[in-house]
């Protein structure tokens, strides 16, 4: 699950839980408005189980959980 | 035609906005036409749209691609006929076919910059179809997260002296902050006030949007992942010297009538957009 990590509309930093057992930081751009995913973050994006604890469904975590699709493409 | 192999595994999404030119090419209300992008995209492509657009649930893999087109189609060809440029630069052209398909003013230098590959798989299919350019194309053949690419422009005959539009188009999603940034830099460098750039970019919102993530992960799985986004466009741009403005597909401008749903206003957080950024050297 997502567990911490919008401060003031600011990515700083994401702390995620995997199964319970993984925890690592997701990203953070340079700047206050980006994000930038590294190498260590491909591995999380690549693994289907592991999307779930990424992007929870039930928006649980996520201060913004945008189920809406009108901006998506 | 022959599929060259390629150690970037981005450039087969190459392939997937051909397929998505192709298919639209066919539309009766088609926002332009490419008759070498079905050829372009090869059965790779077709299936590269297929699989994304079963992802993400929805036709915008298709759609985007699409509308994005068509908004730097106009861009492009403003900036020639009206402020009287006549360098274009399209970096990571991709199998992008505008040298072939619009009608640039006379003299226009086109220059097409991207991995050896790419270009190469695209030349095999122009001259196979006897295509002839609208322009004087230039092929520069470079990997622009390398550092000596300006070499190579120049040496194709780019002055940086003259006004120029550049285009970066379904790249910087690729990208580290660190790449992108070291691309905008080297693109101030080389060009004059008064100069255009678009660009699109993501923000944000897409990385972290339960929505998005099914595309995010299927990217991802073939390579493709997406590294970069922002939510300020304006300041990306601005600090490297530019005055930009901000387009988000279906807004006044981009909308084409196509875009299928309102758009919601950028205050309003965490939402994954894609912004259409034009921008003028100041």
């Amino acid at each position: 699950m997502l567990s911490a990590v919008r401060t003031g509309g600011v990515v700083r930093r994401m702390a995620l839980g995997m199964r319970g057992t993984l925890k690592t930081a997701l990203a953070s751009g340079p700047d206050q408005e980006s994000i930038s995913l590294g190498a260590g973050h491909v591995g999380l994006l690549v693994r289907p189980e592991a999307m779930g604890g990424l992007w929870p469904r039930s928006g649980i975590g996520l201060r913004h959980a945008p189920q809406d699709r009108r901006n998506s493409w | 035609m022959t599929v060259h192999p390629t150690s970037n595994p981005v450039a087969p999404t190459s392939r997937w906005m051909a397929a998505a030119r192709a298919r639209e090419s066919e539309r009766p209300d088609r926002l332009f036409d490419d008759p070498l992008a079905a050829a372009l995209a090869g059965p790779e492509g077709f299936a590269w749209l297929e699989r994304m657009e079963a992802a993400a649930q929805s036709s915008g893999p298709g759609l985007y691609p699409v509308i994005r087109t068509r908004f730097f189609d106009d861009f492009l060809l403003k900036a020639c006929k009206e402020s009287g440029i006549r360098q274009v630069v399209l970096a990571a052209a991709g199998l992008d076919t505008r040298a072939f398909r619009l009608e640039w003013p006379s003299n226009t230098q086109l220059y097409e910059l991207d991995l050896p590959e790419v270009l190469d798989a695209k030349d095999a299919v122009i001259e196979a179809a006897g295509a002839r350019a609208n322009c004087e194309r230039h092929t520069v053949r470079v990997d622009l997260k390398e550092t000596d690419w300006p070499k190579a422009l120049l040496t194709a005959g780019y002055r940086p002296e003259s006004e120029s539009v550049w285009l970066i188009e379904g790249l910087l999603f690729y990208l580290t902050w660190n790449d992108v940034h070291g691309l905008l830099e080297k693109v101030s460098t080389l060009t004059a006030v008064g100069s255009y750039l678009g660009l699109d970019v993501m923000n944000t919102g897409l990385f972290f949007s339960p929505v998005a993530w099914p595309m995010m992960a299927a990217l991802a799985r073939r390579g493709a992942t997406g590294r970069f986004g922002t939510n300020a466009p304006e300041k990306l741009t601005a600090i490297h010297g530019w005055e930009t403005n901000v387009t988000q597909p279906g807004e006044e401008g981009a909308n084409f009538g196509r875009w299928p749903r309102p758009m919601l206003p950028r205050k309003i957080p965490g939402v994954p957009r894609s912004f259409l950024v034009t921008a003028r050297r100041t």
